[in-house]
């Protein structure tokens, strides 16, 4: 009676599960058995007897794979180290990606929230503009500002300085944040005067602090909350973890910051904050439209904060994560080779194999089990690699990046590695199969098994290392690109000479609780005492200092009186001459221009050619402020920042102009570190007790640490690069090895019959460069693409810099050729006799 | 054999089977003389029959201990 369908296709199913060798040799059997009216208790039998006999089928496979990976113990170490690597810095970089970008902001919602900005210096809004845009946007969102602030916390002991900001009543409700004590500002007149302190600054000062007047500057506070430890402001330029208070803005007498307000919006539940970014820059365009100080300034713009928070990362971010998986996958494909030929070397076994009917899918799983078993021990070496580094890096507090102390390892991190040992799995034992369906691979066993196929093989192993070439010629140029662009950073001309200065930087209180009279006086203290104390040939002061400068300031020009930016730096008259720079073109300040004088003013080149058009600009005026300064000098330009562009700069007497957030002493002398150290401490405790502790740092020490992050960069791109490149220099040396010892025979008759050993050297090379040339020929077309996301990040560098393009060509031809070059010379030195004999 | 105490599935009989013959306790002769039968004819190898011989002793033995010990109890009445 034959089967109905529904019992046909059960015992199909039940049969597929079993080995395909029991299957084929017992259907007819099972099927009879089926055939009864126990189906269903044979089925089950069948089912479950299929999983055990594939479990052992597997189990039987682990213990011969190991036993081959014990066996040649020098390739497996390399194969798993080479992927280990791999594995564990593409590990390594997917948990900073997820550090970054994929976990939420702390904050309620923070998929609602949005910054604004009303022009592309500053990231910031006005709060005239802010208070127009609030009422604009009143009915699907809200808004919320803060502006960073330094006060002197007077009160208890030595006065201290602290970081800390003017914020809208409804900052923190906005945020989504929850006080750790107290409560947050609730609006209204009695909140006027409360203040919201940060927890390090509740633990510092003891914890009755609820309730108690603290002095911040002029104004007294009654602490009514704290913040919670993990609270971070966000800003347009990541997180600040140096707030140590929060005071509401005084809407009768808001402090207008040159910097304005961070300005973030909450968009109402229920609506698309994309749309509302379209409507902010829309309405923000009328308004500065109608604010004469925009006219000369573009970009208002409204995005997402989690974008400003860690936007800056993520070129840089991704650019290595498209190495780190490159390295990976040319680590995986390095292996797939070695797997390859050891695949090949024991081809006489697998064609026994075959011949004695093991199937095309049971040599498959056999190549898998090895391959998975280097993957696995790869990987968890590579987990080790991974959590080291991340262990590292989270040591590495910095301000800009305080999310580094959050990384670590956690499941979907392991979850990840797990794809890649699956993927590295598929790579290295799947590939050297050579073949699109299993039945090619057996194919191939056989004919090499048989003494044929040789040509086959090494046209498989030749198109993995010339993918393996083309990517680590990608790298090498990317890398190449990045270092290009630090060296141009490390040569960028100064312009002045940093050799013998120090710096002593003076953090300042920015709400007026100092007067500029008592700064001034400071200042002429600091430099009487600095020249007779240390006898330094050069001394100056100034509100900046090139390489890391400046705040911008609106100023204007000609009759028209239209506002435009420039960067400001106030500076003691000897400014120019400690720094070693000349000027183009009038004179510096003196000691007359103070503040009986008219106000004086120095520009840079950019300045003069950018709002006149010419170099001679000495007695021009420029407005500022509403007061007009004369132009009586032309200095050249000093570089504001590494990676910047040149903005104008407008040198004004320090005499004359209030102070800045920072005050510099810039001294010139060939004294020992220590002794100046200690005179300019000396001199500051005596000249006022009452401001901060100013650090003292060679400006070469400063400068190293301004390169510091590009320097790491580089480091990183160009180990991961080399990385890359030794992997694929070892795939091109076993390719070549691999032919060799596939063509003896070959080579032997061909010296019999009068073939010369340099013609024979000649002609295994030129294999490897045709590889290689392939190999770089892909690898130039995706440098290019990979060069495309790369150029943000690049300083003074093209991406298509045609140096780094040949030197890259010619570094890896030429060691391809040396890589090739052991095996050729093997293959030259065969003897005819001996090579006739070779099997 | 066991009156009906083991039941052995088809598939875990043929398994078992597969596994003598790779090991080479049993193998498989050819029945010509019942035409269309799906029935498959296995002959205890010499091997094989020494294996089995060493395993009926390992059992006997087993069976002496447990009788000595007086482990069975007594036999239930019929």
């Amino acid at each position: 009676v034959p089967l109905t369908a529904s019992k046909r296709a059960l015992l199909a199913v039940a049969l597929f599960i079993c080995p395909s060798e029991f299957r084929e040799h017992y259907r007819d059997e099972l099927t009879e058995a089926f055939d009864g009216e126990q189906w269903l208790s044979v089925a089950a039998d069948i089912t479950m007897t299929g999983v055990a006999m594939r479990f052992e089928a597997i189990g039987y496979d682990f213990r011969a794979a190991l036993g081959r990976l014990v066996r040649s113990p020098l390739i497996t170490l390399v194969a798993i180290a080479a992927m280990a690597i791999g594995i564990g810095t593409n590990v390594l970089v997917a948990a900073l990606v997820q550090g970054f970008f994929l976990r939420p902001l702390p904050f309620d919602a923070p998929g609602q929230l949005l910054f604004v900005q009303e022009s592309n210096r500053g990231r910031s809004v006005s709060y005239r503009n802010a208070q127009l845009l609030e009422r604009s946007i009143r009915n699907y969102a809200d808004l919320t500002i803060a502006a960073q602030q330094r006060v002197t916390l007077l009160g208890q002991g030595r006065p201290t300085l602290l970081d800390g900001e003017m914020v809208s009543p409804n900052y923190f409700a906005l945020l989504g944040v929850r006080p750790a004590l107290g409560r947050f500002f609730a609006g209204g007149l009695a909140d006027r005067s409360s203040a919201v302190v940060s927890y390090a600054l509740w633990q510092q000062r003891g914890a009755a602090i609820l309730g108690h007047l603290i002095r911040l500057g002029t104004s007294s506070y009654q602490v009514v909350g704290v913040a919670p430890p993990t609270f971070r402001d966000p800003t347009p330029y990541g997180y600040d973890v140096n707030r140590s208070y929060w005071v509401p803005v005084d809407p009768a007498n808001p402090i207008d910051t040159g910097s304005g307000y961070t300005t973030i919006v909450r968009v109402h539940a229920g609506i698309s904050a994309s749309a509302v970014a379209k409507d902010l820059r829309l309405h923000l365009s009328e308004i500065t439209k109608s604010d004469p100080r925009f006219s000369s300034v573009c970009c208002v713009g409204a995005y997402p904060v989690a974008e400003g928070i860690s936007g800056q990362y993520w070129a840089l971010l991704m650019m290595l994560y498209a190495f780190a998986t490159i390295v990976a996958l040319i680590a995986f494909m390095n292996v797939a080779n070695l797997n390859f030929a050891r695949t090949m070397a024991r081809a006489g076994q697998l064609s026994l194999c075959v011949a004695l009917g093991a199937s095309p899918g049971r040599i498959l799983s056999q190549l898998c089990a090895e391959a998975f078993l280097q993957a696995g021990a790869a990987c968890a070496l590579g987990l080790l690699l991974a959590s080291a580094g991340l262990h590292y890096l989270s040591a590495v507090e910095s301000p800009q990046i305080p999310q580094m102390s959050d990384l670590g390892m956690n499941g979907t991190l392991l979850v990840y590695a797990c794809a890649l040992v699956v993927a590295a799995t598929v790579i290295t034992g799947v590939l050297p199969g050579v073949g699109r369906s299993a039945h090619r691979l057996a194919e191939t066993v056989k004919l090499v098994g048989r003494g044929h196929g040789g040509g086959r093989a090494t046209r498989a192993l030749s198109a993995l290392v010339a993918a393996e070439i083309a990517l680590a010629t990608a790298l090498l140029i990317g890398a190449s690109l990045v270092l290009h662009s630090a060296v141009a950073m490390i040569r960028l001309p100064l312009g002045f000479k940093p050799a013998k200065i120090y710096v002593a930087t003076v953090r300042l209180p920015t709400d007026g609780s100092v007067a500029d009279s008592e700064i001034r006086l400071y200042v002429e203290r600091m430099l009487g005492g600095l020249q007779s104390t240390v006898g330094a040939s050069n001394l100056a002061a100034s509100s900046e200092i090139p390489l890391d400068c400046c705040n911008s300031t609106d100023i204007s020009v000609g009759p028209q009186r239209v506002p435009m930016a420039t960067l400001v730096n106030a500076v003691s008259p000897s400014y120019f001459s400690t720094l070693g720079v000349q000027l183009l073109r009038g004179r510096a300040f003196s000691e007359h221009d103070d503040l009986t004088t008219p106000c004086a003013a120095v520009v840079d080149t950019t300045f003069a050619r950018r709002f006149f058009a010419t170099d001679n600009v000495q007695g021009r005026y420029v407005n500022l402020g509403g007061t007009d300064c004369t132009i009586i000098g032309l200095a050249p330009e000093l570089p504001e920042g590494y990676g910047r562009a040149q903005e104008p700069m407008l040198y004004l007497a320090m005499a004359q102009h209030p102070h800045g957030p920072f005050l510099y002493f810039l001294v010139r002398t060939p004294i020992a570190a220590q002794a100046v150290t200690n005179a300019i401490l000396r001199l500051a405790n005596e000249s006022d007790p009452g401001l901060p502790t100013p650090q003292v740092m060679r400006y070469s020490t400063w400068m190293e640490g301004l390169l510091a992050p590009s320097v790491f960069s580089t480091a990183v791109f160009g180990t991961l690069s080399l990385i890359a490149f030794f992997l694929a220099l070892t795939g091109i040396y076993s390719l070549v090895s691999h032919a060799v010892a596939q063509q003896t025979r070959d080579f032997g008759i061909r010296s019999a019959v009068g073939a010369t050993p340099v013609r024979i050297l000649t002609s295994v090379l030129s294999t490897a460069l045709v590889r290689s040339g392939i190999g770089i020929a892909i690898g130039l077309v995706l440098a290019a693409l990979l060069a495309i996301p790369l150029q943000s990040l690049l300083y003074a560098t093209s991406r298509a810099e045609p140096s780094v393009y040949a030197s890259v060509i010619f570094l890896v031809l030429a060691c391809t050729v040396l890589a090739a070059m052991v095996p050729a010379v093997r293959a030259a030195r065969i003897e005819p006799a001996q090579a006739l004999r070779h099997e | 054999m066991t009156s009906g105490t083991i039941r052995l599935g088809p598939a875990t009989l043929y398994r078992v089977i597969k596994h003598m013959v790779v090991d080479g306790w049993i193998a498989e002769v050819e029945r010509g003389d019942v035409a269309g039968s799906r029935r498959r004819c296995y002959r205890l190898t010499p091997w094989g029959k020494r294996i089995a011989q060493a395993e009926a002793q390992r059992l006997a033995t087993l069976v002496r201990v447990v009788e000595s010990r007086n482990l069975l109890g007594a036999p239930e009445p019929a």
